[in-house]
């Protein structure tokens, strides 16, 4: 179990391999991030960044010691832009050891949190907005590569979950030609984001 | 292939996992050239994205701060205000106000005589606190 002591020493181990990262590490990052703002409501890099570090601090996420730290932010990174609402709605529910007065010096009532705002209409009208960018984002990306037959080959499998044998059995492409492709469309992702998104 | 209708989320989703395996697969040598390569110079890059990081963190230690300083007075007991104790001559004069009232149902007579000793003030007074008709002390303000 944690303790206070051991917060602060995680807040401090992360703040002090944040100072350390080194210039390939941020531009590895700032790709990262910017490959992830596609189909999220962040506007621009610094946005996914601030939120990924700020979650990361505050002991949303843990990092743990056999991770590589850029490889654990970038997953980080990852984890945030593909949205976090379930594990929000996760730490809302309400087990029957929360009930009232089950610790008489608590003035909280846990049941108050019942009734989370998963299904608000707040929620669902950003959900509904969230949806529609995708949607908008996903044609943008497929429209980009159209022209490009082994580039949709690979977009369309990666989208299927489909394994690289799948995709060059099922396209014709070869071994070469499908790893050219891949590399072509997954390095070349950051580059059709523009600047920052207007909110 | 899946047979399940995919939506634009779940389609992100395996997008980014592909996505963050091929950068994490890159050479630090391809990360820099790669930026240079997007008209972006990496030493630029990296200063900004440092730069903003180190403000986040330190407004968090700032919040910290102020989060474990508010924890720590709302912990600390509340000072007591100090009592002043009435003095005999101040507990005479009370106790002569209260049966001078003119809508007072209470009256004073006493057993042996005017002259009273420093006891029987002291006993009639706690008599009349006990029955909550004075109070016995004065809160300092």
């Amino acid at each position: 179990m944690e303790n206070k002591n051991n917060a602060v020493s995680e807040f401090d181990r992360i703040t002090g391999a944040i100072e350390k990262l080194t210039t390939s590490e941020w531009n590895r990052l700032h790709k990262a991030a910017r490959s992830f703002l596609f189909g999220t409501g962040f506007s621009d890099v610094d946005e996914l960044v601030n939120e990924t570090f700020c979650r990361t601090l505050n002991g949303t996420r843990n990092w743990r010691v056999d991770v590589p730290f850029v490889t654990f932010i970038i997953n980080a990174m990852k984890s945030v832009a593909d949205g976090d609402r379930k594990l929000i709605y996760k730490d809302e529910e309400v087990l029957a050891t929360d009930l009232p007065n089950n610790d008489p010096d608590s003035d909280n009532d846990p049941l108050e949190r019942f009734g989370n705002n998963a299904l608000s209409p707040e929620t669902i009208i950003a959900t509904e907005i969230d949806r529609a960018l995708a949607e908008e984002d996903l044609k943008i990306i497929e429209e980009y590569f159209k022209r490009d037959e082994a580039v949709e080959w690979v977009l369309i499998g990666i989208e299927d979950e489909m394994s690289a044998s799948e995709i060059i059995e099922m396209s014709g492409l070869t071994k070469t030609q499908y790893e050219s492709a891949r590399k072509k469309f997954l390095r070349g992702l950051d580059k059709l984001f523009p600047g920052r998104r207007p909110k | 292939m899946s047979s399940i209708k995919r939506t634009a989320a779940d389609k992100f989703r395996a997008l980014r996992k592909a996505v963050s395996d091929e950068i994490l697969s890159m050479t630090d040598e391809e990360i820099l050239v790669d930026t240079r390569n997007n008209g972006l110079d990496p030493d630029d890059i990296a200063l900004t994205m440092k730069s903003k990081a180190m403000d986040m963190i330190a407004n968090i230690r700032k919040q910290k701060l102020k989060s474990i300083r508010e924890n720590l007075n709302a912990a600390q007991p509340k000072p007591i205000k100090p009592i002043i104790t009435l003095s005999l001559e101040e507990k005479k004069k009370k106790i002569l106000e209260f049966f001078a009232k003119p809508n007072t149902n209470y009256s004073l007579a006493f057993r042996n005589g005017d002259r009273q000793s420093e006891s029987d003030w002291e006993s009639l007074w706690d008599d009349i606190v006990e029955q909550g008709l004075l109070d016995d002390e004065i809160s300092e303000n």
